[in-house]
């Protein structure tokens, strides 16, 4: 099977499945329903970097609180590096080639 | 306190500039003349955000150290193809990689397991850090949407601006804010009962 790499299917894998349905299903967008939660607008905006009042959070006190905690843990992942073997690794592979 | 707060995400990925990009062509135009040696430089310009990446969609050290390898070695072989900006071609193979992997592990496994190896944190105490969070975090990733999943880890873990989203995505600033906002949405639900 040849590999696709068309970079215009990052992304459309519904709208533009690769294979016909009969030999790999597309992948749905989910599975099952998403059940999701009220967050409030305050909470996403100051999340986008936005400028945010000081009120608007304090009514949010909850869920601010929690997307802290969330936003430390995503701020420790986005410092993470590449094993410092995996370089070598590849040139090592495309070497056999 | 009164007035407006700072915001205190600052860390944002940056894109990056004309001549690294000029710089990037320079380079694989010495890749396609044979000199192959070339080619680790841009492996070492780019495999930490797209590490970051691969993590972020699978949960996993190791599979995300194989998705990277595989994508570099088509990045190699596809090399000619290149058109534009080096870093936004090899980011959507990576992508692509990450996406196959989820429609595979769907079909074999329900749920993460633990990677023996180190997942790469910055320091030893942040590896060590296995607080509970952490891994309901994974958890919860782990049952968003591909597409879902993909918008928050790039905002989040990635740090990337809506545009640059966008533009790597090539999809609308507010198609993704929808995205990252909706994934927001349903990880305080699958998080706030034990921590709101």
């Amino acid at each position: 099977m040849m590999d696709n790499l068309d970079p215009r299917e990052a992304g459309r894998e519904e709208a533009t499945p690769r294979k016909p349905m009969e030999q790999e299903p597309a992948m749905t967008d989910r599975e099952v329903p998403l059940a999701s939660a009220h967050t409030p607008e305050a909470i996403h905006a100051w999340l986008d970097g936005e400028n945010v009042n000081e009120s608007q959070l304090a009514a949010a006190e909850k869920e601010y609180a929690f997307w802290r905690r969330v936003e430390e843990e995503t701020g420790k992942r986005r410092r993470i590096k590449t094993p410092t073997s995996l370089p070598g690794e590849i040139m090592r592979a495309i070497k056999k080639d | 306190m009164k007035g407006y707060t700072s915001v205190v995400k600052t860390s944002q990925a940056q894109p990056p500039q004309e001549d690294q990009i000029d710089a990037d062509q320079a380079i694989i135009d010495r890749v396609l003349a044979g000199d192959r040696e070339s080619f680790a430089t841009l492996i070492g310009r780019y495999s930490d955000p797209l590490y970051r990446h691969a993590v972020g969609m699978t949960g996993s050290p190791d599979d995300a150290a194989d998705i990277l390898q595989n994508s570099f070695i088509k990045a190699y072989q596809h090399l000619g193809e290149v058109r534009g900006r080096f870093d936004a071609w090899v980011f959507r193979i990576v992508a692509n990689g990450c996406k196959d992997w989820l429609k595979n592990i769907r079909r074999t496994h329900l749920s993460y397991e633990e990677d023996d190896q180190p997942s790469g944190y910055e320091t030893p105490e942040e590896e060590l850090d296995r607080g509970e969070l952490r891994g309901d975090l994974d958890e919860a990733l782990g049952a968003l949407p591909p597409s879902l999943r993909e918008a928050f880890v790039m905002k989040h873990v990635e740090g990337r601006s809506y545009e640059e989203m966008a533009e790597l995505l090539e999809t609308s600033v507010g198609a993704l804010k929808m995205r990252v906002h909706r994934a927001r949405e349903a990880l305080q639900k699958l998080l706030e009962e034990r921590y709101l």
